[in-house]
């Protein structure tokens, strides 16, 4: 039986599988964008409905400054 | 935690039976017994095997070499290395995770029991030695011929074993004639040679070589042999012909995956240290468990490689400030391995690189390939016939429209094609 990667709970009627793609570029000394060898990765997770929720709220509170400041 | 690893480091202690003057471990005997419990070393392989069972398919899913390191590994025994060993085999055996073991040691507490074990597991063993005609003793007070006695009682079991030269003040005059007795006496293919660093002592230590010495002393003769031996003539110097020959012959390359070497290396994503108290470091050349190198515990939860991550780009941002201002208009570059942070923080326990010891040795390395590339092309038509290849070391998309290219072709009649994005092949041109 498949299982929450974050609570280890069964999976049972609904998954939700979240990648982050992690890309890290420099700017070095000529001002040039260079991409960070090593550092095209990525890492997911799958998630049941409850830790979804959490992730989310998560999320919306620690970076509802930005959203504003985009807005 | 692993998800990214392609090697960890397993620190099974920090203690060791020998005090080798410039060991980068300090304090040990600070650490007299300590050991990794097997309840430790089980939870890394259970991570290890979560960790890379939840690769998705367009994720890397690379081989990783499980490398039991110290202080002195053999010290854990044959009973503990064992039970280590069988579970970590069946564990990644039984989910389909690619792997191998090595073990660096000094060899002197190998015994015949040892040596099947790692022929039955397949241990490569890293063996620590730095010279004849008393080139070894600033490493120990191990005898040359003790040491060759240890290695041909591990060829005796087909135990695939490589060894290490550190070069010091100490052997400095002596290190290629003892990397040829070890090819040509004892029957080593893998020497490999590494320059010390010191970090007992802040500052150039008494027996620390200086970067144009071991570039005069060791790289130079070293790269006058490519001529009659190509790439087999040591681990290093075929790492820089190949970055070298891809350089001049490649239009563009891919991200590159590194351990060591490379601009930042990949120190806590594709090489972690473990240690034996079951956490978790950028890699296993840091003298002491530093905080500042730590990445997390083995237990601890780390959901979408975040705080993992996150260590990295704060590590990556202290090596970025370095390159800034001293590396990234060097034209030494594509050669360049940028020097080893973790040396630099142990010694001065502050982020920085070596550049009195790294500058001398690639700047004058890369001058030389420049002068030599097209009598080192001609050689290799000899050693390995037309066609012959070059492995690019890292993937490549496509052939530069060269002045290079087109000198080869026209004083050598080769042409160059690219295959698999992995190599380069060298034929006649018609």
């Amino acid at each position: 039986m498949e299982t929450c990667t974050v609570c280890g709970k069964e999976l049972h009627d609904l998954k939700i599988v979240i990648r982050l793609q992690y890309q890290v570029h420099r700017k070095t000394a000529a001002d040039t964008w260079e991409p960070v060898e090593n550092t095209s990765l990525s890492s997911t997770e799958i998630m049941c409905k409850d830790c979804f929720d959490k992730f989310v709220d998560t999320l919306d509170e620690s970076l509802s400054n930005r959203t504003e400041h985009n807005v | 935690m692993f998800k990214f690893a392609n090697m960890v480091v397993v620190k099974l202690t920090h203690d060791c039976n020998f005090r080798c003057k410039y060991c980068y471990i300090k304090n040990k005997d600070d650490f007299k017994g300590e050991m990794m419990s097997f309840a430790v070393f089980k939870k890394f392989i259970d991570r290890l095997v979560y960790d890379k069972s939840h690769v998705f398919k367009d994720e890397r899913k690379t081989k990783v070499s499980i490398v039991f390191h110290g202080g002195e590994p053999l010290l854990a025994g044959y009973t503990r290395l064992s039970k280590m060993l069988e579970y970590a085999k069946r564990q990644l055996t039984a989910h389909d995770i690619p792997f191998d073991f090595g073990l660096q040691t000094n060899l002197s507490l190998i015994t015949d029991e040892l040596l099947l074990l790692m022929h039955n597991y397949n241990v490569y063993i890293g063996a620590s030695f730095d010279g004849i005609n008393k080139g070894n003793i600033a490493r120990s007070k191990i005898s040359e011929d003790y040491f060759i006695q240890q290695i041909k009682k591990a060829q005796k079991y087909n135990v695939e074993i490589g060894v290490l030269i550190v070069v010091s003040k100490y052997n400095i005059d002596t290190v290629l004639q003892t990397k040829k007795f070890l090819e040509e006496r004892v029957g080593i293919n893998g020497v490999k040679i590494n320059y010390v660093e010191d970090v007992n002592q802040a500052g150039q230590s008494d027996f620390e070589v200086t970067g144009d010495e071991y570039f005069s002393k060791v790289v130079h003769p070293l790269l006058e042999e490519v001529f009659e031996k190509g790439f087999e003539v040591e681990d290093n110097i075929s790492l820089m012909l190949k970055r070298y020959f891809t350089y001049i012959l490649a239009d563009k390359h891919g991200n590159r995956y590194y351990n060591c070497s490379g601009k930042i290396c990949g120190a806590g994503l594709h090489v972690v240290n473990l240690s034996p108290d079951g956490n978790i470091y950028l890699c296993g050349r840091y003298s002491e468990d530093y905080e500042e190198a730590k990445i997390m515990s083995i237990n601890d939860s780390n959901p979408f490689s975040a705080k993992q991550i996150k260590k990295y780009i704060d590590f990556a941002y202290k090596k970025h400030e370095i390159l800034k201002e001293e590396c990234d208009m060097c034209f030494a570059q594509p050669i360049c391995d940028f020097g080893c942070m973790a040396f630099h923080f142990s010694k001065y326990h502050k982020w920085g690189i070596r550049k009195e010891l790294v500058c001398p040795i690639y700047k004058n390395t890369f001058k030389w390939l420049v002068e030599n590339e097209i009598k080192i092309i001609d050689s290799f038509k000899k050693i390995y016939e037309v066609p012959f290849k070059i492995d690019t070391a890292y993937p490549v998309y496509s052939i530069k429209d060269s002045t290079f290219l087109r000198k080869i072709h026209q004083l050598l009649s080769l042409t160059v094609e690219l295959k698999d994005n992995k190599q380069f092949i060298f034929k006649k041109a018609n």
